[in-house]
């Protein structure tokens, strides 16, 4: 072991002499993270409050709907007024949107001939006007219904209005539910920073494993192969540079997002854990790898192939799982996935047994692609 | 020992001994199997069959104890660039068990015999190629070891180097160091060893002292007598000599062979001038290991 944590102490000073380890396994996640975090909170930081402007030209009993801030309606909307101020108010952003209940809307809805429900939108706001729209939709639908009621019943139009006013005070008989992941979705600051972590320490970890390579081409695996020590400890010293760079990598991602950046990773003790999972799948399948290449470009390709495509896979640029089919089923055999899913239910506030999945599957295939290594790792250790 | 790589033989029953102090030669050219025959006895490979013992003991590339015996300075360089040599020479002592004061006392001491005290602190990768290949020897000198391993050690490097490098392995041998030396390099092979085994293709096809190596072939010395007069007559009374073999008159000179020239040499030049010839420059050519190897293997050291 002393001669393990020898080349380990030797590989550490010389990736620290060339500040490659530093610039991959801190600076450029960092980076990253940051301008990931950063572009896409500009487009999701918080909820966006509409402001739709209602122009109510029909003063009867329909409009009641909109009055209605109760379940089922989509709350008071401002009365503009008149239609010239509404326009003028969407024109200059006053208002993202504003809808018009023409005259004989309600006598429309009690039978009568059918009117038109315009909304005045922004071109240059469109998610303002689609979300005027939507709520012109449901008020039409909800018109709709009140209007086939009142056939129905044939009810003289005092019936009607009655009706009308009782549909519109009464409460849903079928609410749905808060359909919202987000309780359980991190933060783009954190998310970036999670993934950019992971995604780095792929790249982070091949110095250790991968410099068997770089050692055999520089011919001091030979030496190394001639001093009174076991092959095994030669592999343990690489193994041994990848876990404390992988893991320096790592924590240093959280601790600076976490104080700098103000990303929330949640319990630090499951965050420990699910770091500590992370960085032993990515040395097993980095060493796996690194097993299946004869030489040290060789090694250099496949794993930064193999590197981008898990990352990519995993969700460290975009969450690809949620594209469904066959990318969320490869998006499951990622470390990326399972440690960004560790992540999101601890930093939800779930107790530390939310991880042990997670922690369970990293183990796993650090396990899997650890033994295959293991099998493949003697064709390294030779001169 | 025997070693096989796939369809090619690279090692087909070579056996020799080295003594304490002994340095030991290795000749042959490259692809002869000297690099194969080295890391079997540096338990870098295993043998297919045979077996390397050092100071008794068992060598394998799992023999820890026996590896601590050998200093192993391989053909390439083995260095870590941008590491410094005192922190290169540092690190490999470590390995070796030299820690601590011994570390640094050692590591001291070996920055001197291989000329690098000042440079020390410079990372390796500002060396020259001399200073670097003398960094490379010093880190198999590290822990004194009792065989020093040496493959090829002056391969690409400068006259100067390369002179410097032979006076370093010669003090070794002075100090009681057992050293195995492969070399292509006659000139290196007949200068440094006390013993030298001629490798062929994975073949020992002989080993012994220079003398003996180049007595097994009968071989005689070349007298080249440059001289004016009657030189026919001069060449037929020296071939009457005992010693002489043969002699024949070239283009200014009298060409002789000769067994044991530096013994009749004064008979010749007395012979010589009483049979009228001026002799104005005298040449003795010894027959040499590559002379040797020509005639055991059938092509030259650098085919």
């Amino acid at each position: 072991m002393r001669t393990a944590f020898l080349i380990t102490a030797k590989d550490l000073r010389q990736r620290l002499r060339d500040r490659s380890a530093f610039l991959v396994a801190v600076i450029a996640p960092l980076a990253l993270a940051a301008a990931l975090g950063a572009t896409i909170s500009g487009f999701s930081a918080g909820s966006k409050a509409y402001q739709i402007g209602l122009v109510n030209l029909d003063y009867g009993p329909a409009a009641s709907w909109f009055s209605n801030a109760g379940e089922g309606g989509p709350g008071a909307l401002r009365d503009t007024g008149n239609e010239t101020v509404a326009r003028s108010e969407v024109k200059s952003g006053e208002l993202d949107a504003a809808i018009v209940l023409p005259p004989g809307l309600s006598a429309a809805s009690m039978g009568g001939p059918p009117v038109r429900l315009d909304v005045i939108g922004d071109p240059k706001n469109s998610i303002g006007t689609l979300v005027a729209r939507s709520i012109a939709d449901s008020y039409a639908s909800y018109l709709h219904t009140i209007s086939i009621a009142s056939r129905a019943l044939h009810a003289d139009s005092a019936a009607t209005i009655r009706i009308a006013t009782d549909v519109a005070a009464a409460k849903p008989a079928i609410v749905v539910g808060d359909t919202s992941t987000t309780r359980n979705n991190l933060d783009p600051k954190t998310y970036y920073a999670a993934a950019m972590a992971v995604f780095f320490v792929f790249f982070a970890v091949q110095f250790g494993i991968s410099s068997l390579l770089d050692e055999r081409r520089d011919g001091t695996l030979a030496r190394l192969l001639a001093a009174p020590i076991p092959r095994r400890s030669i592999l343990g010293g690489k193994v041994l540079t990848s876990l404390a760079l992988g893991l320096t990598s790592m924590t240093v991602l959280a601790l600076t997002t976490r104080f700098a950046l103000g990303a929330h990773w949640g319990n630090p003790v499951g965050v420990a854990v699910l770091i500590v999972c992370a960085v032993l799948a990515a040395i097993s399948v980095t060493a796996f790898v690194t097993t299946l290449a004869k030489t040290h470009e060789q090694a250099n390709a496949w794993l930064s192939i193999v590197s981008v495509v898990l990352g990519m896979l995993g969700g460290s640029f975009f969450p690809v799982a949620q594209a469904g089919g066959v990318l969320a089923i490869l998006s499951k055999g990622t470390p990326h996935a399972w440690f960004l899913s560790g992540l999101q239910d601890l930093s939800s506030g779930g107790a530390l047994s939310v991880i042990v999945e997670p922690s369970l599957v990293l183990l796993g295939i650090a396990a899997v692609c650890g033994a295959l290594a293991l099998v493949r790792v003697r064709k390294l250790i030779e001169p | 020992m025997r070693k096989r790589f796939g369809e090619i033989e690279a090692v087909r029953g070579v056996n020799f001994e080295i003594a304490q102090g002994e340095s030991y030669g290795l000749l042959g050219p490259n692809g002869a199997g000297k690099t194969t025959t080295i890391s079997i006895v540096a338990g870098l490979l295993a043998a297919d069959a045979g077996e390397a013992r050092v100071e008794g003991k068992l060598l394998t590339t799992k023999s820890v104890a026996a590896k601590s015996a050998i200093g192993f300075v391989p053909q390439d360089l083995a260095i870590y660039p941008d590491l410094t040599a005192r922190e290169n020479l540092s690190f490999f002592a470590r390995l070796y068990g030299i820690s601590g004061k011994r570390n640094r006392a050692r590591v001291n001491e070996v920055l001197k015999i291989i000329g690098l005290e000042e440079r020390a602190g410079d990372q390796a990768k500002t060396y020259s190629g001399g200073m670097k290949r003398r960094l490379n020897i010093g880190i198999g000198l590290l822990h004194s070891p009792s065989l020093l391993i040496l493959d090829e050690p002056t391969v690409g490097v400068d006259p100067q180097s390369r002179n410097a490098i032979l006076e370093s392995v010669e003090q070794l041998g002075e100090q009681g160091m057992a050293v195995l030396y492969t070399t292509h390099y006659m000139e290196e092979a007949e200068r440094l060893c006390d013993r030298v085994g001629i490798i062929d293709r994975g073949e020992l096809k002989a080993e012994g002292t220079r003398t003996e190596l180049v007595s097994l072939l009968g071989e005689h010395d070349k007298v080249h007598l440059a001289g004016s007069g009657s030189l026919e007559a001069a060449a037929q009374a020296c071939a009457r000599i005992g010693a002489v073999h043969a002699a024949s008159v070239g283009d200014g000179s009298i060409e002789l062979l000769v067994e044991g020239a530096s013994a009749v040499l004064p008979e010749i030049l007395t012979t010589a001038s009483g049979a009228g010839v001026s002799v104005h420059g005298v040449e003795v050519e010894e027959p040499n290991l590559e002379a040797v190897f020509l005639h055991l293997t059938g092509r030259a050291l650098r085919d």
